[in-house]
């Protein structure tokens, strides 16, 4: 598991990840993960594109770094979610909580709303 | 603060390796590596002997060379997995790497002696919490107008199942499902807390339980665990269930003659937003009914290809445990682990069977 971070404009990150988001995927990932994307007032764009699985420790990274952005003033936006993560994320009702969307595109026109 | 360490005069301790195997039941003991090459097998004669048919007699070795090891597989039949995949030959492994023999879950270890003690101690932690834990769950109920029965396998590293159910009064009868986002002894001491708080409650209304859960539950005072829960109210009388879920798949009701039917309803998990109100669903329960709940550990499992699985795989296999057959929740958990490859469930799995008369 690891993810890239690569700035995108002033105010916003684009973070991809890969590899599986299990619970072994979650762990080595996630203090850097908070360091690198919630430490500072930027906008996160999640690039799912390249991850497989998602597990509940993956989503307690994303649900605890978007609250520290939100109280920044930022916002995390997710993208690119495979259908099977998708499922996951739908169970536990996750676009109540964080912007889900297909593309980049699509969460940079969210941005910009 | 920064203080000069009196350590740094002294010689560095050496390094410690330890394999430490999950036993069944939650526990786990941890076996200090030497110099010698380790040998794992199904036999007398091994270092370890793992008692499964799965074993193969001289299965793998362990060496510890200065201050790495590798492990190598002995060409066993069913193979050595290290992190998830099947290991060709021999690799080095990495504090913590993960592996799989048969039936059996062991990792492994190294580190100074205050690292490791330190490492002991949390198990030792994470045992204690999960002997909590059990200590909670019911009873299977085998008479009366409400049978139940359940199969549960603890993981020995992540952890965070629970269930309940019991008599509300009459007629009604209570049952859920839970399961926390995280692992270690925190996560299940949450279990362990709302576990008791449902047993003293006496709520019949779903929503209302959970909306009670989520105002003493909030991720934020609890060190940013949350929970998905199955939450459901049978009614003899009325012939009804209602239920509720939060951030928790499906529950299926199995009745004679007809299709599985998933009570299934959407809503975040509990902890994750404050003061919302629950969406609840409400199903006819006919004579006969069986009601089928598990944990996600059952299905997000992998192929023995690798592939990732989910829930709409284990679905078709939900006939298996359709009523009037005996020891439904252990033929379900038959038919999890015939999907999966081999090795030990990577989470907990949790699975019950209810009887409606």
């Amino acid at each position: 598991m690891d993810f890239v971070l690569t700035e995108l404009d002033s105010g916003t990150n684009r973070v991809s990840l890969t590899g599986r988001l299990d619970a072994a995927g979650a762990e080595s990932i996630d203090r850097r993960f908070s360091a690198a994307v919630g430490s500072v007032a930027r906008n996160a764009l999640v690039d799912l594109t390249e991850v497989s699985f998602v597990a509940s420790l993956g989503l307690r990274m994303f649900i605890s770094t978007a609250r520290v952005l939100q109280r920044r003033g930022a916002q995390m936006i997710l993208f690119g979610a495979q259908p099977q993560v998708m499922d996951v994320f739908e169970t536990i009702a996750l676009d109540q909580m964080i912007p889900i969307v297909a593309t980049e595109a699509e969460a940079r026109a969210r941005l910009a709303r | 603060m920064m203080r000069r360490s009196p350590r740094l005069t002294e010689a560095p301790e050496p390094m410690l390796h330890v394999l430490v195997l999950a036993e069944e039941g939650g526990g786990t003991r941890r076996i200090p590596l030497g110099p010698a090459p380790f040998r794992i097998g199904r036999v007398a004669g091994n270092d370890l002997v793992l008692p499964a048919p799965e074993v193969s007699r001289s299965h793998a070795v362990l060496t510890v060379m200065g201050d790495g090891a590798s492990l190598a597989d002995l060409g066993s039949t069913n193979g050595t997995w290290l992190e998830g995949e099947r290991l060709g030959g021999s690799a080095a492994l990495a504090p913590g790497a993960r592996l799989a023999i048969g039936p059996f879950a062991l990792q492994y270890q190294r580190g100074r002696q205050r690292e490791m003690e330190r490492a002991a101690e949390l198990e030792r932690e994470m045992e204690r919490a999960f002997r909590y834990v059990q200590a909670l769950l019911p009873p299977p109920i085998p008479e009366g107008r409400v049978r139940a029965e359940w199969s549960f396998l603890p993981s020995a590293s992540i952890g965070g199942d629970a269930f309940g159910y019991r008599w509300l009064d009459a007629d009604r009868f209570a049952v859920f499902v839970l399961d926390v986002a995280g692992h270690g002894a925190g996560s299940s001491l949450l279990a362990a807390s709302v576990m008791n708080m449902l047993r003293a409650g006496v709520e019949s209304d779903p929503a209302a339980a959970l909306a009670g859960l989520n105002a003493a539950f909030q991720m934020e005072q609890q060190g940013g665990l949350f929970f998905t829960i199955w939450y459901g109210v049978a009614d003899l009388a009325a012939r009804r269930i209602d239920f509720a879920a939060a951030g928790h798949h499906a529950g299926y009701l199995l009745s004679p003659g007809a299709a599985p039917e998933a009570l299934g309803i959407r809503n975040p998990p509990v902890g994750m937003v404050p003061g919302i109100a629950f969406r609840t669903g409400s199903a006819p329960l006919p004579p006969g009914a069986r009601l089928l709940l598990f944990s996600d550990g059952a299905f997000e499992t992998r192929a023995p290809d690798g592939r990732q699985l989910g829930l709409g795989d284990l679905l078709p296999h939900l006939p298996l445990a359709a009523p009037p057959a005996a020891g439904a929740a252990e033929r379900l958990l038959q038919a999890a682990r015939s999907l999966c490859r081999p090795g030990p469930f990577e989470d907990d799995v949790s699975i019950l069977s209810l009887d409606f008369a």
